[in-house]
């Protein structure tokens, strides 16, 4: 295969070298790039929701107290999280690729402990959260 | 081509189109979470800060990145087909580079609107 002409100039840098993949490897890449980006902008919804929902709840009953703000912090740790995971699946993106070409095997995933470390601590946020309530 | 060889090609290439349309719909898929989300962000910013001009900028947004899902999907779908006929590369590395980015500053925008004001 060849390459595309009207490749960016980092693409060049990064992807230059090697021989082209199979097409069929190179879009199950791209599917795996964009799952990684749907758990991210999921991680995102799930945080913009608790704080919509804390922070109506919170007006419409009692003031701020350390529900709140664990809650808050949960919220803002989810969201964090999946900035994190967005930009990091691009470089899995890239690192998988420059992989195939240099016909290699595919490399560890970093972003899998991450992602699994991430909620295991938001998880223990939350148990916090709720034993603060009772 | 013996009829063995044709058969052969035949399954290759519906299967070369199978992914192509399964990777079109991954995007179609991933730009509608994204305009979910850019909604949510406004929603958010609207019931919980009042800011109704954040609040049309994000259904703004929200609704052009809708039509750039379709646009993308078909134009994906028609370009992979034909880059996979010329025997040329499938990757859409300049899309690639943008959604991640797109994605990290739409966190960074909900990390701002979700902070206690």
């Amino acid at each position: 295969m060849t390459q595309p002409e009207n490749s960016p100039r980092w693409a060049k840098d990064h992807l230059s070298d090697g021989v082209d993949p199979d097409a069929r490897f190179s879009l199950a890449n791209e599917r795996t790039f964009l799952a990684w980006i749907r758990t991210a902008l999921g991680m995102i919804a799930l945080g913009i929701g608790i704080a919509t929902f804390v922070s109506s709840h919170v007006s419409a009953t009692d003031g701020k107290n350390a529900t709140y703000y664990m809650s808050v912090l949960i919220a803002i740790a989810l969201v964090l999280l999946g900035g994190l995971v967005s930009g990091m699946s691009w470089l899995r993106w890239l690192r998988v690729e420059q992989s195939m070409r240099a016909q290699q095997g595919i490399p560890a995933p970093r972003l899998a402990p991450l992602l699994a470390i991430g909620i295991s601590a938001i998880a223990v946020l939350a148990v916090v959260a709720v034993a603060l309530r009772m | 081509m013996d009829p063995d060889d044709a058969h052969r090609q035949l399954i290759n290439d519906l299967r070369m189109g199978q992914q192509v349309e399964r990777t079109a719909l991954a995007w179609n898929r991933t730009l509608t979470a994204l305009a979910g989300v850019i909604g949510l962000i406004g929603l958010h910013a609207y019931l919980n800060h009042g800011d109704a001009a954040l609040s049309v900028v994000c259904a703004i947004a929200g609704v052009l990145t809708l039509l750039l899902s379709a646009q993308v999907t078909s134009g994906r779908h028609r370009r992979a087909h034909r880059q996979l006929r010329q025997r040329k590369s499938t990757r859409l590395r300049t899309e690639v580079a943008f959604l991640s980015c797109i994605c990290v500053v739409i966190a960074v925008l909900a990390v701002i609107t979700v902070l206690p004001g």
